[in-house]
């Protein structure tokens, strides 16, 4: 019998050609349906600059402060909203470690990713970066596995040493009045420079985040920057 | 990190940071299983590590780290600790004397207590003696719910250090004398208990799972005691008591003295589709008379189905309502229907222990199924008849053919109240 990933009840299985021929199980059979049920995508009446859902495509109201502030356009998009699933998935996957869980949304990101160098003409690929000590505990980065293995990868952020507090842990309010956490890697520079970066993240909370990222990268040069995550 | 936090216990640590001085270094795994639950599988990382699938749940150990403890010291005074000063009756002095006889003795041993024979209070005198001997002791339950029910009415009997300990906990590990915590925590330790006391062995999470009784077994120091504490003991444990390996203390009697009520087995080969007219009958008096009931049934999926039956055969103006394991309401529909705002509730298994209705009938639909082991319908029929008022009851069993798990249950119920009559003949002749 099959267990889903997250919740560890029964998954419904029948035998596929696929399966007999390969040995390797569908996707949709590494989750019960129950589960896949409870992730809600995000369709197309989002905002168009961070991807939250809200059934209307007008600026939401997050959006305007920071662009208020003086920040330029993200363009972010993400696959699903963070909902209640969607936190318990990033538990398992981020915080307890569960590598198996980036099978559940690898395929769907890789799409989404080559899907936007297209639209978007992007020409580097940025992931987030987690600090070393966090790295040394989990050893993956959690947003790796949702790259395309052919596309221009640049690591080319790197998070600031010291001491760094669990971003979940913190309000939204000291979220938000964050430092850079970020610098960018020297070797890095001259492969930026000119060039339009798509970064990814996994989940896009208060933006800060992304924005520090936008910012490290805009000023080292790059010509135009966009960003995708997982949830929103 | 303090060195006391790491007496007795199993601690992952990062290999690449500093190790404490005092504490022995464990390796994760060992012959091919993971040391802390002895799961064989595990999951690769990318660069060549892995961890252990089998015990996730709390909390991940790879390859990347080590497990680190210090051997229990037993820091504690001694003395007796106990405040509790309440009055045991007779019979629950009987067997506590009877528990601490064998635990001084050193001996495993088993008590068989019917539900609701005041099993807590029982405990304290050994509790007491064991504490005062400066050893560390943990009392193991099943659920969470239970834990958080017995941990406070310990702590207020105790005049001593006591840590809980379940899943989702926001406060940290501290050390103490006494633990009262769920069977999942005892992964986390490692030869630190003198004395285990262990409520409800025969149920889940412990039925038939080898990795958390190894667990348990190396949670205990090597001279550690054990004690297991259920109403309907598994053949396993009963075997173990038969070939001398634990002691048995017995209290067979209900603390009003009432009997449990046999199994009434209806064999039909109209269920599954649909209610044989005996069962209906049963089900229109106790309606009529104004008993409440529940209708047990072997798996969740079955409770939508037996649900529409019910519908179709019951007057529209009986309420109810079904319950089962992840049913966030299931606490409140109990309550619901200890308030009378229910006739009966549709629910698998979850309910077979730890509820007590006044003049409660039960229903078991399918009790030939594999789900409905022995233990399990001594559990149901356990349920019925607890009040003092209401001593009486029915349990009907519907199955489709005879099983051994029916055969058993019933075996067991004759034994359990031909016990308690010998009790009361003996408690006769004391007079």
């Amino acid at each position: 019998m099959l267990t889903c990933l997250l919740c560890e009840g029964a998954v419904p299985f029948e035998l596929s050609l696929p399966y007999l021929l390969t040995g390797r199980l569908r996707l949709s059979d590494r989750l019960c349906p129950d589960c896949w049920a409870a992730f809600e995508r995000v369709d197309s009446s989002a905002c168009p600059n961070c991807g939250r859902q809200m059934g209307r495509t007008t600026l939401c109201s997050d959006c305007r402060l920071w662009q208020e502030r003086g920040q330029g356009a993200l363009n972010n998009q993400a696959l699903y909203q963070y909902n209640d699933q969607m936190k318990d998935y990033m538990a398992r996957y981020k915080f307890i470690g569960d590598y198996r869980l980036r099978m559940i949304f690898q395929k769907e990101m890789k799409a989404a990713i080559r899907k936007r160098m297209k639209d978007d003409q992007i020409n580097a690929i940025v992931p987030i970066p987690l600090s070393q000590e966090r790295l040394d505990q989990r050893d993956f980065n959690q947003v790796r596995p949702f790259l395309p293995n052919d596309c221009p990868i640049i690591n080319a952020l790197a998070v600031r040493p010291g001491k760094h507090r669990d971003q979940s842990s913190r309000t939204r309010f000291e979220r938000l009045a964050a430092k850079q956490p970020f610098v960018l890697k020297e070797e890095a520079r001259q492969a930026i420079a000119f060039k339009r970066v798509l970064i990814v993240d996994d989940v896009y909370t208060t933006g800060r985040t992304l924005y520090h990222a936008a910012n490290c990268l805009l000023a080292a040069g790059a010509s135009a920057v966009f960003s995708q995550t997982l949830a929103r | 990190m303090e060195e006391k936090k790491l007496y007795g216990r199993l601690q992952t640590w990062p290999k690449n940071q500093t190790i404490p001085p005092a504490a022995q270094v464990l390796p994760v795994r060992e012959k091919g299983r993971c040391f802390r639950c002895q799961g064989r599988s595990r999951a690769p990382l990318p660069n060549g590590h892995s961890y252990c699938l089998d015990c996730l749940m709390i909390g991940r150990v790879s390859s990347l780290d080590c497990l680190l403890t210090i051997a229990e010291p037993n820091d504690f005074s001694s003395g007796s600790k106990l405040r509790w000063q309440g009055k045991l009756t007779r019979e629950q002095q009987r067997v506590s004397d009877q528990l601490l006889k064998h635990a001084q003795a050193g001996r495993n041993q088993l008590l068989w207590a019917v539900t609701g024979a005041g099993k807590t209070e029982m405990l304290y005198p050994l509790v007491d003696w064991a504490l005062s001997q400066r050893q560390r002791v943990a009392i193991i339950a099943p659920r969470v719910d239970v834990v958080l029910e017995l941990a406070p009415r310990i702590q207020a009997a105790f005049d001593v250090s006591l840590q809980v300990l379940y899943g989702d906990q926001e406060a940290p590990y501290d050390y103490s004398q006494l633990v009262v915590a769920t069977a999942h925590q005892l992964f986390r330790f490692y030869k630190a208990f003198d004395l285990v006391i262990i409520d409800e062995v025969d149920a889940f999470p412990f039925r038939g799972n080898q990795s958390l009784q190894k667990a348990v077994a190396r949670a205990a120091k090597v001279d550690g005691c054990f004690l297991y504490l259920t109403a309907t003991p598994d053949r396993l444990l009963q075997r173990q008591v038969k070939a001398g390996k634990i002691d048995m203390v017995n209290l067979p009697k209900r603390f009003h003295g009432g009997k449990i009520p046999g199994l009434t087995v209806v064999y039909s080969a109209a269920w599954p589709d649909r209610f044989p007219k005996k069962v209906l009958e049963s089900l229109k008096r106790w309606l009529k008379d104004g008993k409440p009931f529940f209708i047990f049934v072997p798996t969740v999926a079955d409770l939508a189905r037996v649900w529409q039956q019910l519908e179709k055969v019951l007057p529209t103006t009986v309420k109810g309502a079904t319950v089962h394991a992840n049913d966030p309401k299931c606490v409140d529909k109990v309550q619901a229907m200890r308030a009378g705002d229910y006739d009966f509730l549709l629910t698998t298994t979850i309910l077979e222990r730890g509820v007590t209705l006044a003049n409660l009938q039960v229903l078991i639909l399918g009790a030939d199924d594999p789900t409905f082991t022995t233990e399990t319908l001594v559990q149901m029929a356990g349920r019925v008849g607890r009040d003092r008022k209401y001593r009486e009851g029915e349990v009907l069993a519907l199955a489709k053919g005879p099983s051994r798990s029916i055969r058993r249950a019933e075996k067991m119920i004759r034994h359990l109240n031909q016990l308690a009559e010998e009790d009361e003949d003996a408690d006769l002749f004391a007079l």
